[in-house]
């Protein structure tokens, strides 16, 4: 579903009169690690669904291989704009910067709408904040572009905060305890999103957190593993309440509302107890 | 039951509404917690008139009776706090296992299989610890039994005694309604009794039940069996023999929702002491019309719907960003106090 998804984005730039696009081809981003092939086949999916409709900016990320090799994809990238050696390494420094500043932005508890607001004084902030006094606290769990993806993920939370609930993503944890939690596992996760929902719910295990939601794409490959062995891990290792909510092409809303709603009076219900 | 009735015009009383995909339940309970009169109502795909039905047909029934408060739960929960004037709006898993407890502290498994959602909630001491339901598949739900029995030209109350009388069962794969289907076809052909085939349907019903929907569940006793499906003995006994022990089926079994629903209604209005927002039966003449539009002030393209009542709106949603819902309407999303209404 969240291909579909980007199909209608790249589908609304290029009416928006867009004539480059760039889609990196993502294959790893971290050594031993990759990422789901999917995001190996967007490039391709883009120029077939889009023939001559737009030019596709795809350099290869593959940091499984050596730094060298990736350097001279961001040179050719520079080389098509126009630009020199020194000028796209300046340009990728300065992105590099850019991504530490908004990664530590996340870390301070923040959405990454937030940010946008921050950035630009024009730009309201869509992003609801809980209610006053939250009095309780969800881990959530899930890919960034299905929790943050208030369609996809019919605006789950926002529900959340509705309900009075504070919501903490994986992006708000510091990467180095995730890291460390995620080595923990006894067989390593080579999927890099895999990996860090892993290391986030074994991190939720050890902090004071009500309630645990993994919210995943019906159809998604590596969550089909990485929410079972979650699911697990957290029944063997607490007694923090779970739900997966499985999001898929519907757009009825009922059974997600439900789901939320039931998972939340039952947090609170038991802690009335 | 004469005596209540006949001083049913001092005592208070809740009223609790469940719609559903298939029925529209409603419910009067006393201020004792007791279920004092039930209606249940075919949706037939058009809830609002279910709903006016319904309190007709209470109203016509007890003319001086006096409403408290009013819950509304089912997915239709909404819609149905919207035209009745709604106090609590619950979703189903809360109201099933209010209603579950209030009559039988001591179960531990609430088993729900009603028209097109099945559920089981998980209790230990009173509190819920886990629950599930049925996903995009309405395998196994109460709708693929009515349609097999109507294949088979069976009334629907009758499948269940049918059932009970199976000698052998034939094994039916019930993954897949699709599938069920098919092998119950090739097994009639084959030359199987229609009670054997019921009964093995049952079974398959209850397996699916069991590995979907109660998948990783711990199911203990007491455990309760309730939502329409229970009023099948069929389905009854091939649950108990899959769990190895009975099963008890509370006798507001095809109402528990709305019963919860009222239940949680009078917890709601005798511990905040206010006055409930119930319209009055003279709604159920009142002329409502729901109408909706696409709104195209971003590329979501929200489906808003707008809920009128003799002309005047009285309820709108459907938008993703809370535009439509804030403006020209002073109703109070249900959502809204969702917070202040939660279960302790």
């Amino acid at each position: 579903m969240p291909v579909k998804i980007f199909y209608g984005h790249v589908s609304w730039l290029i009416e928006a009169g867009v004539d480059s696009i760039f889609l990196p081809r993502l294959i790893s981003v971290a050594p031993k690690e990759y990422i789901c092939p999917k995001f190996m086949g967007l490039p391709d999916m883009m120029a077939a669904a889009f023939p001559n409709r737009a030019r596709f900016i795809a350099p290869v990320v593959n940091l499984t291989l050596s730094p060298r090799l990736f350097y001279r994809e961001l040179e050719k990238v520079g080389q098509g704009l126009g630009c020199t050696a020194k000028e796209t390494r300046k340009a990728w420094d300065e992105a590099l910067a850019a991504q530490k500043r908004f990664q530590s932005f996340l870390q301070g508890g923040n959405w990454p709408a937030e940010y946008e607001a921050e950035q630009d004084r024009d730009t309201e902030s869509m992003v609801t904040r809980p209610l006053d006094n939250p009095n309780l606290r969800i881990g959530l769990l899930g890919h960034s572009y299905v929790i943050y993806d208030k369609l996809a993920s019919m605006d789950a939370v926002s529900r959340l905060h509705h309900m009075g609930a504070e919501v903490l993503t994986v992006d708000m944890l510091s990467p180095a305890r995730i890291e460390a939690q995620a080595v923990r596992w006894p067989k390593r996760m080579f999927w890099t999103s895999g990996r860090r929902i892993l290391g986030a719910a074994w991190e939720y295990t050890e902090m004071p957190v009500d309630g645990i939601i993994y919210i995943t794409a019906f159809g998604c490959g590596t969550d089909s593993l990485t929410a079972e062995l979650v699911e697990r891990t957290v029944r063997r290792r607490s007694q923090i309440p779970q739900l997966i909510l499985n999001i898929d092409e519907h757009t009825g809303e009922a059974g997600v509302v439900t789901r939320l709603e039931a998972f939340v009076d039952m947090l609170r219900w038991r802690r009335a107890r | 039951m004469t005596s209540m009735r006949a001083s049913c015009g001092t005592q208070d009383f809740y009223l609790g509404i469940d719609v559903g995909s298939v029925s529209t339940n409603l419910v009067v309970i006393s201020g004792a917690g007791e279920v004092y009169h039930k209606e249940y109502l075919r949706t037939k795909g058009r809830p609002i008139p279910a709903v006016q039905t319904g309190l007709a047909r209470v109203h016509q029934k007890f003319p001086d009776i006096k409403i408290k408060g009013v819950g509304t739960t089912g997915s239709g929960r909404r819609l149905a706090a919207a035209i009745a004037g709604g106090d609590v709006v619950k979703n189903e898993i809360t109201a099933h296992a209010a209603a579950a407890t209030h009559f039988h502290p001591d179960a531990q498994t609430v088993i729900e299989i009603g028209g097109q959602d099945s559920k089981i909630i998980i209790l230990r001491g009173g509190v819920v610890t886990d629950f599930a339901m049925n996903t995009v598949c309405a395998a196994g739900t109460g709708s693929f039994l009515d349609q097999q029995a109507a294949r088979l030209g069976i009334p629907i109350a009758e499948f269940g005694q049918i059932a009970l009388q199976a000698k052998n069962p034939v094994r039916i794969a019930g993954r897949c309604t699709v599938f069920a289907e098919s092998d119950m076809i090739h097994k009639q052909q084959m030359g199987h009794s229609v009670p054997d085939i019921l009964a093995g349907l049952c079974a398959a019903m209850v397996r699916n039940y069991l590995n979907n929907v109660g998948k990783g569940k711990e199911i203990r006793p007491t455990v309760l069996f309730q939502g329409g499906v229970a009023a099948n003995r069929g389905m009854c006994k091939a649950l108990e023999d899959e769990l190895g022990y009975p099963v008890v089926v509370p006798s507001a079994f095809d109402v528990m929702g709305a019963v919860g629903a009222a239940l949680l209604a009078k917890r709601h209005i005798e511990e905040n002491g206010v006055k409930t927002s119930f319209r009055g039966f003279g709604v159920s003449q009142a002329h409502y019309s729901a109408g909706s539009f696409e709104c195209s002030r971003c590329a979501n393209h929200c489906e808003i719907v707008n809920i009128s009542m003799d002309g005047k709106l009285i309820a709108r949603w459907g938008s993703r960003c809370g535009l439509w819902e804030q403006e020209e309407i002073a109703y109070q999303s249900p959502i809204d106090h969702l917070q202040e209404l939660c279960y302790h």
